[in-house]
């Protein structure tokens, strides 16, 4: 399998580094407006929007290492590569740890799916409705391949951004610039703690590490993807604009900010309550993180066990999923704690540690595999 | 192809005490012949042979004409002219072989002493058509008086001379009644091949534009012709279709519906792969992007490939208005196209899930409006998009004067006595409206079709889930539509992968002097449609005439 230094890379589509681009920002966005600036509100205060650009900073960290690790390895994913790096014994756990961690992300972000819809709109449904029908779609879309989530992605991220700024623009009028002041008030600790809470869930962006030989333009995946990482830290912006709206202390104690911020917008004289819309929207959303992130697991964990096709696996995953979505969390404040507590953690060591730690291994082995 | 019958015959119920014919019957019967065989059969050099021979092969059909006469002075030689009634014209058989082979054969002193290349003086000589073959085997003759050929037999030849004289009854050149334009050629196509190939010859005098034929279906042996502009079209797009035409082994093609569903890419998708149309200017345009047309014999339908999404929601009187009508009317059309397919599931969720949406005024008399309705949203809606869809269906299928008083009877039973009857609320009457004016917006018959299809499962999602459901719906559609391709072009092009040179023909219609580039997946070998700096201006002030 690994005789030519390549690998098995089973799948045969190819995606320009903008439509990658354009999945990173996907991948981001559809979490880290949605409840994080109530988690961000909760340790940074009013000073959340200093945190943004703490956090936009750590991630261009992260994006550069994992960038510089894929580089040196461009035919092969990180599976194939920490074999090469670290041995075969080591190496496989360090694939099998970052598939761990795409598919409790997979997990996680379907059940904040899960409560968002059931505890805004549809309260008596069961869970594994909402978790079952969108991980189906999701296996749905894993059958066409990467390309086919590339290009709904293609289709879905403009009209997320469009609804982006809607709420962004839509609120700005009742919001309260007056409420961001004073600025760092408590120092510099908690916005510290903020960013990196903020960069923790970016930190998923090392998903290149398993999608880099894939592209087509491979020189220019950092430049696109680093345009991404600014436009996120834009969005995140608007994603603050709460704590302007309702003060730090209402948003932290928030459990959505962001589906209370679409129910201030006016477009008469009333309130309209488009929630549901930008919600259906952000499933969309939701959705291609979902996919990519399954895609991601079943891929790897092909090519992690030596088969020619990761077809056969994307039901099993797509299972287990669904069944760690619902028991991972008794509920909406246990989901909270753990993003608070221990995702940030979890999150840094596996996207920053392991890939720095093969990075410095290669660079003492002496890089090999390039080209 | 005779495995064909084979499976008929078997699977035929048989009657008890009349039990079916068996393959020797038919045998015994009467003999079929297939074309492997009748293209091994020479003709041989007696005349009273050959037409015995025919005879017997056209089972002596009475359509038949065989006009016996004889060649030249001193007795003369025996000839015939054999041509099938009502395909043929007898006018110009009369005029054109008949004169020449028995009168002026006389005059020209044609006799015994010219036996041996009497063949070479009759074809060069006494038949005055433009268009003259030889045969020489019974089934290239057959094949050609099957199509309107006259063959002329001559005694001691083994070849027979097809001279071109169709006759059938063709319908004239009308407007094509499926896809209306208010400015634009008034032309459609027919069901003649011929004809329809003259009219995308008459609009595009390059020498570049090939047509190659096929002849497709055993038993039909119906004429296809595979056009394309040489240097615009990919030369590996009209391989394929050319190997994708040449895998079809079938009885017969009347439409060319039949070859479309043999050749799409995705045999299973809702979404139509192959763009049809009854328009001679769309085709010459899409000719133009670099597509292959397919002209299909007996149909005024001709298929373009490859077609993506797009082109079905676009009409060719986009062009030929000014731009910016067309960019309102595209985008009348794009909102009117997703309204056919989400809005009666829309009105499902948000009566049955998400009130709060609803304005409150309007949410009381929508309220009032249902309070006698006994149904839930969904099978209020159902009932209605069934009954709308019968009466278009019967509005179609109808003759003519009795669709009229449906269509009445049916704006009846829609509107007001459903309402007053209580079966259904009248906001819901205003929604089944909406949605069936919508669907006629669609330029494209097949696009629509399929959203109508749609709209059904669409409904029960809204009905199960909200919006929620309504949501997961259209990311099945969005991620089918995104695995599938058009004869190897994405069929979400140029959305999905992105190219946004070509989202000027999409997201707008930009004026004509800026639209310099052909859709960049199609048309790679000359990628400028026009010369740059076209757009108008007038005249220098200081130059003009003041």
């Amino acid at each position: 399998m690994q005789q030519d230094g390549r690998g098995n890379l089973i799948e045969e589509g190819r995606i320009s580094s903008r439509q990658m681009a354009m999945l990173l920002f996907t991948l981001i966005i559809s979490t880290v407006d949605v409840y994080l600036p109530a988690v961000v509100a909760g340790v940074a205060g009013r000073d959340a929007w200093i945190a943004v650009f703490l956090a936009v900073v750590y991630a261009l960290v992260i994006w550069a290492v994992a960038v510089t690790l894929a580089s040196r390895f461009p035919r092969q994913t990180i599976i194939h590569y920490s074999k090469e790096i670290l041995g075969p014994f080591l190496g496989g756990l360090i694939g099998m740890l970052l598939l761990v961690y795409f598919f409790f992300v997979g997990a996680s972000i379907v059940r904040i799916l899960v409560e968002i819809m059931k505890s805004s709109f549809m309260p008596r449904t069961p869970l594994v409705i909402f978790a079952a029908s969108v991980v189906l779609v999701a296996c749905y879309a894993l059958f066409g391949g990467l390309e086919v989530i590339a290009r709904v992605n293609g289709i879905l991220l403009p009209l997320g951004i469009a609804a982006l700024l809607f709420v962004g623009l839509g609120s700005l009028p009742q919001v309260d610039f007056g409420q961001y002041l004073p600025v760092l008030e408590k120092g510099l600790g908690p916005v510290n703690w903020g960013g990196v809470i903020l960069a923790s869930t970016i930190a998923e962006i090392i998903i290149i590490l398993m999608l880099y030989p894939y592209l087509q333009d491979r020189n220019r995946v950092g430049l696109n993807g680093l345009w991404a990482l600014l436009g996120l830290g834009a969005a995140m912006l608007i994603g603050v604009l709460a704590i302007g709206l309702f003060t730090a202390e209402v948003t932290a104690a928030m459990n959505f900010p962001a589906l209370e911020m679409v129910r201030v917008i006016r477009l008469g004289p009333q309130r309209t309550y488009l929630d549901i819309v930008i919600a259906a929207i952000w499933v969309g959303g939701i959705f291609v993180k979902v996919a990519l992130v399954y895609y991601a697991v079943a891929l790897g964990l092909a090519q992690w066990l030596g088969l020619r096709n990761y077809r056969p696996l994307v039901v099993p995953v797509g299972i287990l999923m669904v069944a760690l979505s619902v028991m991972a969390y008794h509920g909406l404040s246990d989901l909270l704690y753990t993003e608070l507590k221990i995702f940030p953690g979890y999150s840094l060591s596996h996207a920053l540690l392991i890939p720095l730690l093969l990075l410095v291994v290669a660079w003492l082995r002496g890089w090999r595999a390039k080209g | 192809m005779f495995r064909f019958w084979k499976k008929r015959t078997r699977i035929l119920p048989r009657e008890k005490g009349n039990p079916a014919p068996s393959r020797e019957d038919y045998a015994q019967w009467e003999r079929s012949y297939e074309a492997d065989e009748l293209k091994k059969m020479p003709l041989g050099p007696r005349l009273k042979d050959n037409l015995a021979l025919i005879k017997r092969i056209l089972g002596n059909s009475s359509d038949l004409v065989i006009r016996e006469f004889r060649l030249g002075v001193d007795g003369g030689v025996p000839g015939a002219v054999v041509f099938i009634d009502g395909l043929t014209d007898k006018g110009t058989v009369n005029d054109t072989l008949l004169k020449g082979l028995t009168l002026e054969s006389r005059m020209a002193g044609l006799g015994g002493r010219d036996a041996g290349n009497i063949f070479a003086l009759v074809r060069n000589f006494m038949v005055n058509t433009s268009s003259v073959r030889e045969a020489a085997t019974v089934f290239e003759l057959l094949d050609g008086i099957l199509y309107g050929d006259a063959a002329v037999l001559v005694e001691g030849e083994t070849r027979a001379l097809l001279a071109t004289a169709p006759g059938w009854p063709v319908r004239s050149i009308e407007e094509p009644t499926s896809e209306n334009l208010v400015r634009g050629p008034r032309e459609g196509f027919t069901e003649l091949l011929r004809t329809n190939t003259s009219l995308i010859r008459r609009r595009l005098r390059t020498p570049n534009l090939v047509l190659e034929r096929i002849t497709l279906g055993e038993r039909t042996r119906t004429y296809v012709e595979v056009v394309y502009i040489r240097g615009l079209a990919d030369p590996r797009l009209v391989q394929e279709v050319k190997s994708r035409l040449s895998r079809i082994r079938v009885d017969g093609i009347l439409e060319s519906g039949n070859i479309e569903e043999l050749i799409e890419d995705n045999p299973y998708s809702p979404f139509p792969q192959v763009f049809r149309t009854e328009r001679p200017d769309r085709v010459v345009s899409m000719l133009l992007d670099g597509r292959v047309a397919i002209v299909t014999d007996g149909t005024p339908f001709v298929l373009v490939v490859p077609a993506e999404f797009i082109v079905f929601l676009q009409s060719s009187e986009d062009y030929y208005e000014r731009f910016f009508l067309a960019i309102a009317v595209r985008w009348l059309r794009y909102i009117a196209f997703v309204a056919s397919l989400i809005l009666p599931s829309l009105y499902i969720s948000l009566t049955t899930f998400h009130q709060e949406m609803i304005p409150t005024r309007l949410l009381i008399s929508i309220a009032a409006s249902r309070e006698g309705v006994p149904f839930p949203a969904f099978v209020e809606a159902f009932l209605m998009e069934f009954t709308f869809e019968a009466l278009r269906e019967a509005g179609i299928r109808l003759p003519r004067n009795v669709g009229q008083a449906v269509s009445i009877v049916g704006a009846l039973v829609i509107g007001q006595a459903a309402v007053s009857a209580g079966i259904v609320s009248s906001l819901m009457v205003i929604i089944v409206a909406l949605t069936g004016i919508s669907s006629f917006v669609a330029p494209v018959f097949s696009m629509a079709i399929t959203m109508r299809l749609l709209r059904f499962p669409m409904m029960v999602l809204a009905a199960t889930l909200g919006i929620f459901g309504v949501m997961m719906g259209l990311l099945v559609i969005l991620v089918h539509m995104a695995s599938l391709r058009s004869f190897g072009i994405p069929y979400l092009a140029p959305l999905a992968p992105l190219h946004t040179g070509d989202l000027k023909d999409l997201l707008m219609r930009v004026p004509l002097w800026a639209m310099d580039k052909r859709p960049s997946e199609l048309a790679k070998g000359d990628p400028l449609r026009q010369e740059e700096g076209l757009k108008p201006a007038p005249p220098d002030k200081k130059g003009g005439q003041g």
